[in-house]
């Protein structure tokens, strides 16, 4: 499962959000967000802004519209 | 007699996982090693997975550090045998049985798949029915802003003009104050910031309706279709985001440009962004659209709001092909969150929280330009006229630039020019200018208690008046009478010696598009550089001039001059 999920993230420059993760894995957002914590606290994947980048770095980050709104994205760690 | 038997659940872990555990178990044995109250079977996957906290206990029970160092070894193996960490091999497992299991027991309707909210998106981000969709619920958005807040709007105006300007008079005899001092207040004060927070009841609902659109889940849909259309003219996607951020104040939305990787991009869009119309033009075109356009008010104000869309797609056209060509085009992604129905209780805090910065600023910025421009009116002191005080002779000599405009007064032209401070004050200016000496002192105070009698019996009424216009958007209900229009507020009925609707309609446009205001103009600066913050003021204004030039000599020529 794990491996399925890291493989989804192959030519995905900006990422993957949370609900189109699940989409693919075709499971409830809440079952597939362990396995990502999980996989970002193992180093596999970083947290990334709504836009695909880097932008969870931003000091403004607790008061980002955006990002609230949209929600962070996860992309494969460099 | 049979005895029930239990049979205890192993997940298998896989080949070489299940020979490393048995190793390591066996690895017990051979060290002499007594795991004591764990499991062993348990203990050793737990090991092999390098678990902080059950190493720290095993290192402190005899023989611990021997069996740690053999786990160690056979977990370096396991890694360098497939790849990963013992940890993530053994979750992989787990997370695929546990797969497996829900697939064989749960069985999900394939209708489910195509949720409700598929369906509302594939009518609200049609290719081609998207982008009327999106116009069509702004211009009923406008429609009821003003059609709505218009008796409360009323009730504000005659709140303020009558029992505050009362108030603070009864005050101020009291004290004896002099009788400059009536004036600066009543005049200035009461006049101009007054004049800004007769709107507060329209925006209340603005902001209502679109923290209703942002929870609901809509916003999100309103980006994705204009991102099709911006593309369509050459512009980036990304840019509407903080373009919709534009709708309430363009100075964050400036600052939420930084989530846009490109330079270019961010320059680009921080150029377009004041062109959207922020709330504080919203006094402007309420005042002017109920003073000349009467029932087509709202019409008036979503054209305006549609018009700034326009224009900024067009001078992006144009930056784009001029200075600012593109570099690299990249993706541009968005997450679709699913529709929900809006907590009121968050709608009314986002309601509550944009209006008070509205009504702070009033407090602060157009309370402050509310005293400079009375000092500014009435400066040299004992002067007869306004047009011979120091504002009146400065507007006087920028005047003939809006002539064209069809508004060349020293009074617009004064007005606009304050209302680089913010664009509310071009209201507030207004309101001073020509309200001076005629409403407040036109309306005979009454008694304290039939002020409040009044004030009360005049909500009441708002309230009955809102209803009814809200009630009557339903098909078939219909509970106004044909004849009634809302009241003018003073400032509207001034102005209609002035302006005429093509004037009005110049007027509108102009301060739609010109020079963004101070604290726009610093967060652009702060971003990109004070060249780009001038490029900004210098090419809003010519736009807007121009503009404003086309429709009123256009109209002219059309004869609706």
């Amino acid at each position: 499962m794990l491996n399925q999920l890291v493989g989804l993230f192959e030519n995905r420059e900006n990422g993957l959000s949370l609900s189109e993760i699940a989409r693919a894995m075709q499971a409830q957002p809440s079952a597939v967000l362990a396995m990502i914590e999980l996989l970002v606290q193992k180093g596999k994947l970083i947290e990334v802004g709504p836009d695909g980048k880097c932008c969870t770095t931003c000091g403004l980050q607790s008061d980002c519209n955006l990002l609230a709104a949209r929600g962070k994205r996860y992309r494969i760690a460099p | 007699m049979n005895t029930p038997s239990r049979t205890f659940f192993r997940l298998d872990y896989g080949g070489k996982l299940e020979r490393a555990i048995a190793r390591l178990m066996a690895g017990f044995d051979e060290n002499d090693f007594d795991a004591g109250r764990y499991p062993r079977r348990w203990l050793a996957i737990k090991l092999l997975e390098a678990d902080a906290d059950i190493l720290s206990r095993v290192q402190e029970m005899p023989n611990g550090a021997q069996v740690i160092a053999l786990a160690g070894q056979n977990a370096e193996y396991l890694k360098s045998m497939l790849g990963d960490e013992v940890d993530l091999l053994t979750a992989d497992r787990r997370y695929g049985y546990i797969n497996g299991v829900v697939r064989q027991a749960l069985q999900r309707p394939l209708i489910d798949r195509i949720t409700l909210t598929d369906r509302i998106d594939d009518i609200v981000t049609h290719k081609w029915l998207g982008l009327p969709f999106f116009f069509a619920i702004m211009y009923v958005i406008f429609r009821l802003v003003i059609d709505v807040s218009a008796p409360f709007l009323d009730w504000t105006d005659m709140v303020i003009n009558g029992p505050v300007a009362h108030l603070f008079s009864f005050l101020l005899d009291l004290a004896a104050a002099p009788a400059w001092m009536h004036f600066l207040v009543v005049e200035g004060i009461v006049a101009g910031v007054g004049g800004v927070l007769v709107f507060v009841p329209g925006l209340l609902i603005l902001y209502f309706f679109l923290a209703l659109l942002e929870d609901s889940g809509y916003m999100s849909r309103a980006a994705f279709v204009m991102d099709r259309f911006m593309r369509i003219v050459g512009l980036h996607g990304k840019s509407f985001i903080p373009m919709i951020l534009g709708f309430g104040c363009a100075v964050p939305a400036i600052y939420a440009t930084r989530t846009i990787a490109s330079r270019r991009d961010r320059i680009l869009t921080a150029l377009l962004v004041p062109l959207m119309s922020c709330s504080a033009r919203l006094p402007v075109y309420v005042v002017f659209g109920l003073a000349f356009f009467g029932a087509r008010a709202g019409t008036v104000i979503w054209a305006m709001y549609a018009l700034g869309i326009l224009v900024a797609m067009l001078a992006g056209m144009v930056f784009t092909r001029t200075i600012l060509k593109p570099d690299v085009s990249s993706a541009f992604v968005l997450e679709l969150p699913p529709y929900r129905q809006p907590a009121l209780k968050s709608v009314l805090i986002h309601m509550w929280e944009n209006t008070r910065e509205f009504v702070r600023k009033a407090g602060t910025t157009i309370l402050f330009a509310s005293l400079v421009m009375w000092l500014l009116l009435n400066l040299p002191w004992g002067v007869d006229h306004q047009r011979d005080s120091y504002f009146g002779k400065v507007s006087g000599m920028i005047a003939p630039a809006f002539a064209p405009l069809g508004f060349g007064n020293w009074q617009t032209s004064g007005a606009l020019v304050t209302g680089f401070m913010a664009k509310e004050i071009v209201v507030s200016t207004m309101s001073q200018v020509y309200l001076r000496g005629e409403e407040v002192q036109s309306t005979a105070p009454l008694s304290f208690g039939a002020e409040v009698l009044n004030m009360g019996g005049g909500f009441v009424t708002a309230a009955i008046d809102s209803g009814r216009i809200l009630l009557s958007i339903l098909p078939g209900v219909d509970l106004v009478p044909a004849d009634q229009a809302p009241d003018d507020t003073a400032l509207s009925l001034a102005l209609q010696t002035q302006f005429t609707p093509l004037s009005a309609l110049s007027m509108l446009v102009f301060v739609l598009l010109y020079v963004p205001c101070a604290a726009t103009l610093g967060a652009i600066k702060h971003e990109f550089g004070t060249s780009w913050a001038l490029t900004s003021a210098v090419y809003q204004t010519a736009v807007a001039w121009l503009a404003a030039f086309l429709i009123f000599q256009g109209g002219r020529l059309l004869g609706f001059g």
